[in-house]
């Protein structure tokens, strides 16, 4: 039972922390309060929640809370008594000295006021019954209010403002205020109805009255008919009632004391029907919804003063860190001298790896220069046929260019490449970097890729790297590569 | 079912394995990313869990296959007694003196991929589909367990998509999806899961709740930055200055100095907020006194080009308070002045406000004047914030590159009155937390109208999307 009472506390907590939050227009860093929350583990108001409580405020703010607790009980204890005390006191106005008691007096006086006011309650539910923030009945609201306040009066504590503007932060939600100002409303009257019962019944136990009645403008048969709608409860529940003939009896200046008893009843059990039974039921149902507000209430966790931590209190995942180490390091990289090598005469042989340039586009052209391919590498089988074909030369050709793709990540499938082509020729293999644009067109550091190519190159001991625009005899790289492998017309 | 479904995201070295779990994660420190081959060469792990923290789902980010070719040349060269199958081949493998040397790195994908429900093979789609990509995809066939590529980078101009698609399909991988880890898509998030969810029966559940938790995470995170936009607008709408009227011009252009820069720092409080709100860290920013001094954003509020870079003409009250001399210079465009150029503001400013009534009526009679944001000022700041939203709506947490601004700015906002909550602010100091003195965040109206102002900009946001 105590179990959602609980949460409404934790969740005012909260509240009172965000709006502090919200007036400082930041968040009260406090690491180990957050670091338990998360472990504490829960959906993100849970977290919200065990922060807050957490926090030095929050602590506060709890503390507060008690004492808030104990000056509320004495108001609403004060409260409480009072309303008996004025039922008391209805009644002690309508059995006065005199020993004549007028009906139509009594029963307005003990009922009159607070039937209109649950007509009105009743018709301002069925109004709005929705949209109704802070209603519950005039009485319930204005005690509610005043509760509020004596509670900042008696209590000067900052944390007691935060918590009471928290609570009516709170109460807006989920028609929480609604029914509790409505248990508190009807609470109140059914006490007031008790007070006046208790009253009555004890000054018609100790005295004895004449009931009368008198009227000016009404005939005798509307009041007949007033009487009779307001006994049809008493007669169906089998319980005495004024009937025509006494009503006609008892008008002033007939016979005095005629029917007391059935009088005393039907006043009595009018208030019994009219006054405590359906306010005690009202305040139960309105206390029953009140308690289902409370366990339904949820913190607005898409407020911006919650928002605010969810990166620091959710996580939509976590690491589980690393599961298998990074392989040990195979050693440092051969360094291997790569060094501008001398003008080459011969034949000269072109391999290409991985490329992106169509087919037709191959081998390339390029002004000056003259080659044999043996073909593109672009797959296993076509890798083995180069390697073979390389290997089947009777004579090693006077360098081969292996030209690669600088849009491609230099991998250790292509180390490994370079580095078999390398071993399957005596003549001297060198790497041409090509498609440098298409790299550029993806928007990547073309120097980058240049510097992690020419590492591979250097790793499967090739003797040169060069980039070049084979498709661009004018690109610098284009022109070194014609001055060193170009036939001798062209070379510049 | 205690078990958690674990998915090895495996794919050629420097495709984005690392982005993707990155981009699934929310995280942006996880792992290591850079655009070279081998950046990852360790197994990690990591959760993805619920809003009510539990995980449901285990991602491991696996080293990347870099010699295909020769792996498969080592798979296919096993040979023992009796014929094996893939499964059986891979473990002999692994046992093999070659899975602890050459073929380290790829010995540990392998290993994950047997101890995995399912694998995400991730394909740098700007790439041709070379013999290599093929012959992966041959090997993780060997390990008998559901294979989902996913085609990263298809927001490249580069992109090969159809291609891919058409080659993958040949390989009879027909579920595929496409999936950029730098521009972010929550539909293309929400299918990679669904995929997965039809290939996977026995997790259909965890799966179920994953993609349900990720929209209501994604609707709240909306929600959430739309309010932040609502409450800078009411504070800055609401934001004045009180200056008496003997003030000399010097102090006068000081105060306002003081004003616009109070203005910047809430606006740049914001684009924090929102950062964080996005789990973007703010580091890459932090030392830039303006908000994300990339592209427009490190144009400076009170400027005169950030407006026109926003489609803002210069118009109404600006003009007319330049024309009747009531600005000072260029500084104190962007702050309007509140009696005279703009009477009703004005009026219903004096009527409905908590400032010290008398104390602002005796400025008033004195000459004095208020000074608050021009609604140009306003235009631009709810703008820039849609457009930072924006951006952040679409950016993976791969994303390296410093944020741009989007060039789509809503036109309802740029031109025409401004919402009615922004209005009603401007008369309400008390909304404002500018206004320190007066300002009380509990009032219900000014909830309402953040709330009403909520709405308003979050169907700016689903229409721009």
């Amino acid at each position: 039972m105590t179990q959602p009472r609980h949460r409404f506390r934790d969740r005012l907590v909260a509240e009172a922390v965000r709006l502090e939050e919200d007036r400082l227009g930041r968040i009260l860093d406090d690491p180990a309060a957050e670091a338990r929350a998360r472990e504490a583990g829960g959906d993100f108001e849970q977290r919200i929640l065990r922060r807050a409580g957490q926090l030095p405020l929050g602590r506060r703010i709890e503390a507060s809370l008690e004492g808030l607790a104990q000056v509320r009980a004495w108001l609403l204890f004060a409260l409480m008594l009072l309303a008996f005390l004025a039922g008391v006191g209805a009644a002690g106005a309508v059995f006065g000295r005199e020993s004549t008691v007028n009906i139509l007096v009594a029963l307005s006086a003990l009922l009159g006021l607070q039937l209109l006011m649950l007509l009105l309650w009743v018709v301002v539910s069925l109004y709005r019954p929705r949209k109704g923030g802070n209603r519950g009945g005039m009485l319930g609201r204005a005690a509610l209010g005043s509760l509020h306040w004596l509670g900042r009066r008696f209590s000067r504590r900052p944390e007691s403002a935060l918590v009471l503007s928290a609570s009516v932060g709170l109460m807006r939600r989920q028609g929480l205020g609604r029914w509790l100002a409505g248990s508190l409303t009807h609470g109140l009257w059914a006490l007031f109805s008790l007070g006046a019962l208790l009253a009555s019944l004890f000054a018609l136990s100790v005295r004895q009255y004449d009931f009368v009645w008198g009227t000016t403008l009404l005939d005798e048969q509307s009041f007949v008919l007033i009487l009779g709608v307001l006994s049809a409860p008493m007669h169906g529940l089998g319980w005495p009632v004024p009937d025509a003939g006494l009503v006609s009896v008892s008008r002033i200046g007939m016979v005095g004391g005629a029917g007391r008893e059935v009088w005393s009843s039907f006043l009595l059990s009018s208030l019994l029907l009219y006054g405590l039974v359906p306010r005690t039921l009202l305040a139960l149902f309105s206390l029953v919804l009140a308690r289902r507000s409370v366990g339904k209430l949820r913190l607005d966790t898409s407020l911006p003063g919650y928002a605010r931590l969810s990166d620091r209190l959710d996580s939509p995942s976590r690491s589980m860190g690393v599961l298998d180490p990074r392989p040990k390091d195979q050693g440092a990289p051969v360094a291997h001298q790569r060094q501008k090598p001398h003008p080459i005469a011969g034949e000269v042989v072109l391999i290409g790896l991985e490329l992106e340039r169509d087919v037709r586009h191959w081998p390339p052209r390029l002004a000056g220069l003259e080659w044999t391919t043996l073909g593109r590498a672009d797959e296993r089988s076509q890798r083995q046929d180069v390697i073979a074909a390389l290997r089947a030369r009777s004579e090693a050709p006077g360098v081969v260019l292996v030209v690669c793709s600088l849009a491609r990540t230099p991998d250790r499938g292509a180390e490994r490449f370079l580095s078999l082509v390398r071993e399957s020729t005596d003549a001297p293999v060198w790497a041409i970097l090509d498609e440098g644009n298409r790299l550029e067109a993806r928007g990547a550091d073309g120097a980058r890729r240049v510097r992690q190519w020419e590492a591979t190159v250097s790793r499967a001991g090739l003797a040169y790297a060069l980039e070049v625009d084979l498709d661009n005899a004018d690109h610098p790289g284009s022109r070194e590569l014609a001055g060193l492998v170009g036939q001798d017309g062209a070379r510049p | 079912m205690s078990r958690k479904l674990t998915i090895a995201v495996v794919g050629h070295t420097n495709t984005g394995k690392t982005s993707l779990l990155r981009t699934l994660s929310r995280d942006e420190h996880f792992g290591e990313v850079s655009d070279e081959a081998a950046t990852t060469r360790q197994v990690e792990g990591i959760q993805l869990l619920l809003s009510d923290g539990k995980p449901v789902l285990v991602l491991l980010d696996t080293p990347g296959l870099e010699d295909p070719e020769g792996l498969l040349d080592a798979l296919d060269g096993l040979s023992g007694p009796e014929r094996f199958d893939g499964p059986e081949r891979v473990r002999r493998f692994l046992a093999s003196p070659d899975a602890d040397t050459r073929y380290e790195q790829e010995a540990k994908v392998l290993r994950q991929m047997l101890a995995s429900d399912a694998a995400i093979y991730v394909i740098d789609c700007r790439e041709p589909v070379l013999g290599k990509y093929r012959e992966e995809l041959t090997i993780l066939t060997y390990c008998a367990i559901p294979v989902l590529p996913v085609l990263n980078f298809v927001a490249s101009e580069a992109s090969r998509e159809p291609e891919w698609r058409e080659q993958l399909a040949r390989l009879n991988l027909h579920a595929v999806v496409a999936f950029d880890t730098v521009v972010f898509d929550e539909g293309g998030e929400r299918r990679l899961y669904e995929k997965l969810r039809t290939m996977l029966d026995a997790f259909d559940a965890p799966l179920a709740r994953l993609i349900e938790d990720r929209r209501r995470q994604s609707e709240w995170l909306r929600r959430a930055a739309a309010e932040y936009l609502a409450e800078l607008l009411i504070d800055t709408a609401g934001g004045m200055r009180v200056i008496p009227g003997e003030t000399e011009p010097e102090s006068l252009r000081k105060r306002i100095l003081a004003h616009q820069q109070e203005v910047r720092v809430r606006e740049q409080e914001t684009v924090d907020a929102l950062l964080r709100l996005f789990r973007f860290s703010h580091s890459h920013y932090q030392h830039h006194d303006l908000p994300l001094v990339n592209g427009a954003w490190g144009m400076d509020l009170f400027n005169a080009d950030a407006l026109k870079h926003y489609g803002i003409r210069l118009g109404g009250g600006a003009a007319a308070g330049a024309a009747a001399g009531a600005t000072l210079d260029a500084a104190t465009l962007g702050v309007t002045l509140g009696l005279g150029t703009l009477g009703g503001t004005a009026l219903g400013a004096l009527l409905g406000t908590s400032i010290p009534l008398r104390r602002r009526l005796w400025d008033r009679l004195h000459g004095g004047s208020e000074w608050r944001v021009a609604d140009d000022t306003l235009r631009l700041l709810a703008l820039r914030q849609f457009s930072l939203v924006r951006a952040l709506l679409r950016r993976g947490h791969a994303a390296q590159t410093p944020l741009a601004s989007g060039s789509d700015p809503a036109v309802r906002w740029s031109r025409g009155p401004l919402p009615k909550p922004v209005r009603e602010a401007r008369l309400k100091p008390q909304w404002s937390r500018l206004n320190p003195e007066v300002f009380d965040p509990s009032r219900g109206d000014r909830q309402i109208a953040v709330q009403r102002l909520t709405e308003e900009i979050l169907a700016e946001f689903v229409t721009s999307d």
